[in-house]
């Protein structure tokens, strides 16, 4: 188990590095001048525009500059703002918004577990039934609809129209997350239900499930203990996935409700072009997500003994 | 015929399957029969109606619409559905069903360049490296993994936004570059558990090369869940165009896409012009969920194991 962690750490390695290259190759070594566009209309003064190459290595070779910049990374130093937050340290800002971002996300999570294996089980326990389909259809049409318009729609009926839920902020505490919150699990929450659903019926089929039931068990039993634990692989192996979803689903989801989290940070430096702020985030981004599909994979080993890794 | 790409190739005898199926009445093949149960299943058909429709639309919009989409009138801007114009005007005056009708075209293409880009990729790379294995699988396995660790909406903005003139050919070029590896994992585990089955054994026995195993052999019996999958991909493309371009990184004015006319009225004024919501949305999710209907159905028609 140690050497195949290590294993999965060391192939991590490459991913980080080529993913994060790309990223930063693609914004800073574009043609244009991003030191020059600064200054706008009236060039900015050649010492100045010196001294800001230098500080990002803008006049070395882009492998020499990424170098720099990951070892800088590395060090916990992610530049500065360049428009959104100007001459503020990046890591600072991410230190400031990432609350917001972790209850939006947290909510989300509750949601999409909730609700999404809720609905799952529900449906794949009387399938063919009409709550069976209602699940499955409803999660089709949800599935089709683009996240920014379920969180627009959301905004207008539920804040504007029927004034129940606040429309945009944090100012009311947690109360504050439930639409946002809402909005970024849908897509997710449907996905995670079909995957549920299809699971657990195909684990409701098997031996072992028939061999519970006839040992005389509870279907309560049968179905709790037996079936659903079986079921969960493919659900974990969603959500870790699904993170990714979430990460961009937090830069909309964010942006359109006005939560001051590193999403909505990321949303307004896409729109300024705040080049350092953006690979940032998104340089977190991609850790994050890393990370999370490794805790997956050792996560298998637990969830299902019998998988051996070596 | 071993001598052309594989792309080509495996498209055509995979569509020579579906019509000897067809005509044989048995229906022996894989594809004739998918294509039996399919044809009686309203969630395929009606999908696939609605995608002929709109191909119709994104091709001849003028056969749909009188007017023009860029002759407008400011004195109208943001009225409401009326006669004559069901679907209001937009923020610049302008006749909205012309425009979400004209901006089929723009968001059609990036769906289908998209899908069939990363199909092309996922159908060679993912043949090769299932095939050959060894250090070719482990390769393009990394590479794979590189892209795959990178969220598409996210890379798509940060690449995206790089790009001062963003058109169809860019903002489908980026899609393609991030949105391969899924497709790719799936060829690739398809060919390996075709690759030990008898009869590529039988063909490799008769002497047949590694080119024609692979063409005539290997992909047309796996190409069948990738093209299930690329259908629904298309439908997600095309809702990652709309959100991409509703973010600033997508498509920008004057072309016309969905995803433009969503992006273009600010979010504050929508309360009292819903209509410039409504109805590009429905068309993005009416065309979504077709596309995801029928490749749902068309991926439980070709797995023999839900017969």
């Amino acid at each position: 188990m140690g050497r195949y962690i290590l294993r999965r750490l060391l192939q991590m390695i490459p991913v980080v590095i080529g993913a994060t290259f790309l990223i930063y190759a693609m914004n800073f070594a574009l043609p244009g001048d991003p030191v020059r566009a600064l200054g706008g209309e009236r060039p900015l003064p050649d010492e100045v525009q010196e001294q800001i190459r230098d500080r990002y290595n803008l006049d070395d070779p882009l492998l020499v500059q990424y170098g720099k910049y990951m070892g800088n990374v590395l060090q916990g130093d992610l530049g500065e703002s360049l428009a959104v937050r100007r001459g503020s340290d990046v890591s600072d800002i991410i230190a400031d918004t990432w609350p917001v971002t972790a209850r939006l996300a947290l909510v989300a999570f509750a949601f999409e577990i909730v609700i999404g294996i809720g609905a799952g089980v529900v449906a794949a326990l009387r399938s063919g039934s009409f709550l069976d389909n209602l699940v499955r259809g409803s999660t089709i049409l949800i599935v089709s609809v683009p996240i920014f318009v379920i969180g627009l729609v959301a905004q207008i009926v539920f804040g504007l129209r029927l004034g129940v839920l606040p429309v945009a902020g944090t100012a009311q505490g947690w109360v504050s997350y439930i639409l946002p919150g809402f909005v970024l699990a849908a897509i997710s929450l449907a996905y995670l239900s079909r995957i549920t659903r299809n699971s657990l019926m195909e684990n409701l089929r098997a031996d072992y499930v028939r061999t519970a039931t006839a040992k005389g068990l509870s279907r309560r039993r049968v179905v709790g203990r037996h079936a659903l634990r079986n079921s969960m692989i493919p659900v974990v192996t969603f959500l870790a996935f699904d993170l990714g979803t979430l990460l961009s689903g937090t830069i909309v989801t964010e942006g359109i409700f006005n939560l001051n989290g590193i999403g909505g940070v990321a949303f307004d430096a896409i729109r300024q072009q705040d080049g350092t702020v953006v690979v940032g985030i998104v340089t977190m981004f991609v850790l994050i997500f890393v990370v999370a599909n490794l805790v997956v994979d050792i996560l298998y080993a637990v969830l299902d003994p019998r998988i051996r890794y070596d | 015929m071993s001598s052309l790409d594989p792309a080509a190739t495996s498209g055509q005898s995979a569509d020579q399957q579906a019509v000897t199926g067809e005509d044989v009445a048995e229906g022996t093949s894989l594809w004739g029969e998918a294509w039996r149960d399919l044809r009686r299943n309203p969630f395929f058909v009606v999908p696939v109606l609605v995608i002929v429709v709109l191909t119709v639309m994104a091709i001849w919009p003028q056969w749909f619409t009188d007017m023009v989409p860029r002759s407008c009138d400011l004195s109208r801007s943001a009225d409401p559905p009326q006669a004559g114009h069901w679907f209001g005007f937009d923020r610049q005056g302008c006749d909205l069903y012309t425009r979400v009708i004209y901006s089929t075209r723009a968001s059609l293409l990036i769906g289908l360049s998209v899908t069939l880009g990363a199909f092309a990729i996922a159908l060679v790379l993912g043949s090769l490296s299932g095939y050959f294995g060894r250090w070719l699988d482990a390769v393009l396995g990394r590479i794979a993994d590189v892209f795959f660790g990178i969220p598409l909406v996210i890379g798509a903005i940060v690449l995206l936004t790089a790009v001062a003139d963003r058109g169809v050919t860019e903002v489908s070029a980026i899609l393609i570059l991030l949105a391969w590896p899924p497709m790719f994992r799936l060829m690739r585990s398809t060919v390996l558990s075709v690759r030990e089955s008898d009869y590529v054994q039988a063909a490799r026995a008769l002497g047949a090369g590694n080119a024609r195993v692979i063409v005539r052999h290997v992909v047309p019996n796996s190409i069948a869940p990738v093209i299930a999958y690329a259908t629904v991909f298309m439908g997600v493309i095309i809702g990652a165009e709309a959100t991409l371009t509703f973010l600033g990184a997508g498509l920008q004015l004057p072309a016309l896409s969905w995803g433009v006319l969503l992006s273009s009225p600010p979010a504050r004024e929508l309360l009292n012009t819903p209509h410039l919501l409504l109805f590009p949305s429905l068309f993005v999710s009416l065309t979504v969920l077709s596309f995801v209907l029928a490749g749902d159905t068309l991926r439980d028609a070709l797995d023999p194991k839900l017969r």
